[in-house]
């Protein structure tokens, strides 16, 4: 068990080293640097150079990538040029806010998935399932950034019940931090239910085809015992797995929503850097988020790993 | 007896419809596309612009049915060649040995870690406009889901009676790929392209909205929708038709990939039954 | 059972992690002001560029410091220079050298003098290369203390906008004790000091305990909000005192009285440069025909709705020297299509590259109308939008582009405003070279008399007007809403706030 960990953990840091330097190989391609941003349309030349030369920029590209690697083995990610604050404080301000809309949306959506999906597959209703199938297909047709401005406009320019762009911790405030997340946090929702109702559906209707299933019926177990006490804990562990990979895929992925509702997460803080050609910063939360993502995936497939022996023989975790 | 799939009946018409729709605007639109009406913008729908006009006084409908035409062949694009390179992968590493099947699970690892705003940046920054560069950045990110599936696929069928005779009688490696194990996955594909047809679309549409897709004065329906946000507060009804487009030509692919895949699996099970 | 504790074991831990990280924001960082009379909140679309002056080339970093530093003097609204750290000044008959008297008991925020001794080395810092300005203080030969509250410049060259020089926001004086920590926490003599910066959140400022004036507000915040959809929507719901809006959102504000609505022309202009070297636009008569093309009004209205004055040569409308160009090309899309003939291109034959900064809508929606009225003569445009980084690069400092759209701040006097279109001047990013007008720069700094200096700029302006280097658009007009209860809000012609004037009054 101990080797398997290590092997995949070894597998992630190869995994990390080739995302961010790529990473690097793209912001060496693409044109501008930091330096030009800082001078502007204001400043002159050789002011260019100087602060290129504050910035390291005069180096050539293996070794700034070098002494970024030499930096990274001390966990010292930089200090963003656009800023001047370190990155760790930077991702570290930002990560509450990104992390609450991808676990608040997942767990919202999972909920739904398992209440409906259960539903749509356990109950006796036709309606409920072509009711469930038609919430799939829609929700995972409705763009995101579509369904943020549909929101904004209805309760925030008509309603007038949500303030936009005024992100309260909660530390500050629960109710004005659950009320400045709400709408995106819905929206993130509404995205992430069409693969999780699906999935949910599938493997119910599964366990409606077991036999300890047809047995548990037929000795009049009631269907609210049965759903909850065993249904549940036998075809749950894929769509939890399922949850907790969209919740990686989620902490890169909600820069859109974010910036539409103004709020200050690591994704809209991952356009800025890029947009100011900020390289320590866009490196640091590129590394950040790919070991947040590549940890997850772990977690998830040790969770299949225990739940499912077959999995082991089946070879369906690839090492 | 055939079983009717609603999913799929929906699937085609609203995808023919989109079709229809959109090839027309390569011999006819209403208005030109592109040409201002400056005193005459944000008008709502009326005879003359069907669906009103912009912040720039252009037929909306026209816009529409070229941007449209524009989001759909991206689409098609981009899926085409992030399935070919994907079975390609999917291929191999399922076939060969053990390390190189696991540097490449790795390289997708990294492909689906890297972010796509970041491909899409640099492949639009260098390699210019047109859908090329914005399709290739979506097809990119169509990969993985082909190359995890024949990979799954190849490893599920490997295991079967008939392959491993293939296998007694000396049959070579890419003989066996292409007579006995890719036949039975065709299906499968067909489904899986179908539907990753509207994730492209989703997607180059979130490109566009990023400012990473489709460069104006062509229009984009994702590029249309980052216009009508700046209105939201004055002329909200702006963000209407291009979100309607968008989420019903979505809509009619994930129906129609749905679909197939209910007909072809009730197909297969009657012929077994 | 075993899956069931595991799964849930996973989204315990998820949980833990999270109520981990929120707790990174710490309370005293983000606490939101209680609303009260003394603090004001404005909305701001971009975070500083950090809090150095000397260290930025950028608006969003001098709206900021203009309240944390003092410049050792300052300008009212319409340029006329006032006193700040400086009391008086006193400038030598042969213009070569400049003495300030400070004003006593000047004191930065961590409590130190800001005495002759600071003013001497930020500005020896100003001068040096690691500031971004260094480039436009190369005229100054030496700075010393003659006494504690006495500083003496002396000169090189001949330059007759000196003293405006000591107005700009990045030629305030820094505390260079902590040159190296100032663009995250500044240390300056001004009005306020920094409280707390969460980028991208909000910025607070509270009042400097070792500042001598009045101040009307204690706390300003500014909340970084690049959404105006947001912004507009705080200020109607009440917690913002002030923002900036588009055209379009006036009539949002208008007749609500609650707030009161600013729209003041800005020391400033918009144009669409053109590569004075592309092929097509060396020749004149295209680029005339370009002007000739482009309806101004219809632009404006399109674009600004209708918010900004039309000019016609590189000089805003606000500053004292400026000459009312706009008669030279009306609109006239057939004279246009003539002098495209001319130069011997007929319909459809030219075509020319469009480059649109991504980060500036207005631009971005500027080139797209202009690109129609060319098509409308027959001049194909390409356009591409690219990134501010890549524009930076590519186009401004490459130079490889035939046209865009971008604007320029304003400056106090015409040469430091037009010295970009000197032939070898590495700002010309136009290509634009003419003889006549370079001699005429060199002869403005060097004009004693004022009513003399005022004749070459308005032929400067004039040159540039007859030249057509670029479109010249328009000088922005500027729309702020403030609270009506607000008063003392103002805006100057260079990129400073005056946060110290404003204050409470209550109906």
């Amino acid at each position: 068990m101990g080797k398997y960990i290590a092997k995949r953990l070894l597998a992630a840091l190869a995994v990390m080293a080739i995302v961010s330097f790529m990473t690097f190989s793209v912001l060496e391609l693409i044109p501008g640097n930091a330096a030009l941003i800082a001078a502007g349309t204001e400043g002159s030349a050789t002011s260019v150079a100087s602060i290129a030369a504050e910035l390291g920029l005069n180096r050539g590209f293996l070794e700034r990538v070098l002494l970024y690697y030499k930096d990274l083995l001390s966990f010292d990610l930089g200090v963003s040029s656009y800023f001047g604050e370190n990155v760790s404080t930077l991702i570290g301000q930002r990560l509450g806010v990104t992390f609450s809309l991808a676990f608040f949306s997942v767990l919202l959506a999972f909920i739904f998935s398992v209440i409906l999906g259960s539903a749509a597959a356990l109950g006796r209703g036709r309606l409920i399932d072509a009711l469930s199938r038609g919430v799939v297909q829609i929700f995972s047709s409705i763009p995101s950034f579509w369904l943020s401005l549909l929101f904004l406009i209805l309760f925030s320019s008509v309603l007038h019940v949500v303030n936009v762009g005024d992100y309260v911790p909660p530390s500050v405030s629960i109710r004005g931090y659950l009320s400045s997340i709400i709408l995106p946090v819905a929206v993130l929702a509404i995205g992430e239910t069409g693969p999780l109702l699906r999935l949910v559906r599938a493997s119910m209707i599964r366990v409606r085809n077991e036999d300890w299933y047809r047995i548990g019926k037929v000795r009049g177990i009631s269907r609210m015992r049965l759903i909850m006490a065993y249904a549940l804990r036998y075809a749950l562990p894929g769509p939890l797995t399922l949850a907790g990979s969209e919740l990686a895929k989620l902490l890169g992925g909600t820069a859109i929503v974010e910036s539409i509702f103004a709020l200050p997460g690591l994704g809209r803080l991952f356009l800025t850097a890029v947009e100011m050609r900020d390289i320590p910063l866009v490196e640091g939360i590129v590394i950040f988020v790919s070991f947040l993502v590549v940890l997850m995936n772990l977690v998830t497939d040790l969770v299949l790993f225990f739940s499912n022996p077959t999995m082991r023989k089946a070879g369906g975790i690839k090492l | 007896m055939k079983r009717h799939s609603i999913s799929f009946i929906l699937g085609t018409v609203i995808t023919v419809v989109a079709i229809i729709f959109s090839a027309v605007s390569l011999v006819f639109t209403p208005y030109d596309p592109e040409s201002m009406d400056i005193y005459n913008r944000f008008q709502g729908p009326s005879a003359e612009h069907l669906l009103g006009t912009d912040h720039f006084g252009r037929d909306i409908l026209s816009r529409i049915m070229s941007g449209s035409l524009v989001a759909l062949s991206s689409a098609l694009l981009s899926v085409t060649i992030g399935a070919l390179l994907g079975i390609v992968i999917g291929l191999v590493s399922a076939l060969s040995p053990k390390y190189v099947s696991s540097i490449l699970q790795r390289i997708i690892d990294a492909l689906m870690a890297f972010p796509t705003i970041l491909i899409a940046l640099m492949l639009v920054t260098i390699a210019g406009k047109g859908i090329l560069p914005s399709a290739l950045a979506v097809a990119l990110a169509i990969v993985p889901v082909f190359s995890r599936l024949v990979y799954t696929m190849i490893l599920e069928t490997k295991e079967k009676l008939y392959i491993k005779a293939a296998v007694s009688y000396g049959a070579g490696r890419f003989r066996i790929a292409a007579f006995h194990l890719f036949p039975p996955m065709f299906s499968r594909l067909v489904t899986q392209f179908t539907s990753s047809i509207g994730r492209a679309i989703l997607l180059e549409s979130s490109l566009s909205f990023l400012g990473l897709g489709i460069q104006p004065p062509s229009s984009s329906l994702g590029m249309m929708l980052s216009e009508a946000r700046s209105y939201v507060l004055t002329y909200p009804y702006q963000a209407i038709p291009a979100g309607t487009t968008l989420l019903l030509i979505v809509l009619g692919f994930n129906l129609l990939g749905d679909g197939l895949s209910e007909v072809i699996d009730g197909g297969r099970r009657i012929r077994h039954g | 059972m075993k899956r069931v504790y595991s799964a849930a074991l996973a989204v315990f831990l998820l949980s833990v992690f999270l109520v981990s990280c929120s707790k990174n924001i710490s309370p005293e960082e983000t606490q939101p002001v209680a609303p009260s009379s003394s603090s004001v909140r404005m909305a701001i679309a971009v975070d500083p560029d950090g809090l150095d002056p000397q260290m930025s080339a950028s608006a969003s970093t001098f709206q900021v410091t203009s309240s944390i530093y003092e410049t050792l003097v300052t300008v009212d609204e319409s340029g006329n220079i006032q006193p700040c750290l400086a009391e008086s000044w006193k400038i030598a008959d042969d213009g070569l050298s400049i003495t300030f008297i400070l004003r006593e008991g000047a004191m930065f925020s961590d409590g130190d003098a800001c005495d002759a001794d600071a003013v001497v080395s930020s500005f020896s810092r100003l001068v040096s290369p690691v500031s971004v300005r260094s480039q436009d203080y190369s005229f100054i030969s030496s700075v010393e203390a003659v006494d504690e509250n006495t500083v003496h410049f002396e000169f090189s060259t001949l330059d007759v906008t000196a003293l405006a020089k000591f107005a700009y926001p990045w030629s305030a004086i820094v505390d260079t004790e902590h040159e190296g920590s100032l663009r995250t926490e500044p240390v300056g003599s001004g009005p306020y000091m920094l409280s707390s910066w969460v980028p991208q959140q909000s910025l607070i400022l509270e009042r400097n305990p070792y500042y001598d004036g009045e101040c009307g507000v204690d706390m300003i915040e500014f909340v970084v909000m690049s959404d105006m959809t947001s912004a507009v929507t705080a200020m109607r719901n009440g917690q913002l005192d002030i923002i900036l809006i588009t055209g379009d959102l006036v009539g949002l504000f208008e007749g609500d009285e609650r707030f009161t609505i600013h729209a003041l022309p800005t020391n400033g202009l918009q144009l669409m440069a053109m590569n004075n070297e592309s092929e097509g636009l060396d020749d004149i008569r295209v680029r005339k025909a370009i002007n000739y093309a482009v309806d101004k009004n219809a632009l404006i209205e399109a674009v600004w709705w209708g918010y900004g004055e039309p000019i016609g040569s590189h000089f805003p409308v606000v500053l004292s020297e400026y000459a009312d160009m706009n008669g030279k090309y009306p609109y006239d899309p057939d004279k246009a299509r003539e002098l495209l003939a001319e130069a011997g291109y007929g319909e459809g034959e030219l075509n020319l590259r469009m480059f649109l900064p991504k980060n500036y809508q207005e631009y971005v929606n500027a080139g797209q109308v202009i690109a129609d009225m060319l098509r409308n003569v027959g001049i194909n445009v390409d356009i591409q939008i690219v990134e501010w980084a890549t524009w930076l690069s590519d186009i401004y400092n490459g130079r490889n582009y035939d046209l865009t759209v971008v604007g320029h701040t304003g400056r106090l006097d015409a040469y430091s405003l037009l010295s970009r279109y000197r032939h070898d001047a590495a700002e010309n990013y136009f290509n634009y070279e003419n003889a006549e007008f370079d001699s005429l720069l060199d002869a403005y700094v060097r004009e004693t008399d004022e009513m003399k200096r005022k004749e070459i700029a308005f032929r400067m302006e004039e040159i540039l007007a007859e030249d057509v280097p670029a479109l010249y658009i328009q000088d922005p007009i500027q729309i702020y809403v403030t609270d009506s209860d607000l008063e003392g809000f103002r805006t100057y012609p260079i990129n400073i706030f005056r946060m110290d004037l404003l204050e409470y009054s209550y109906r």
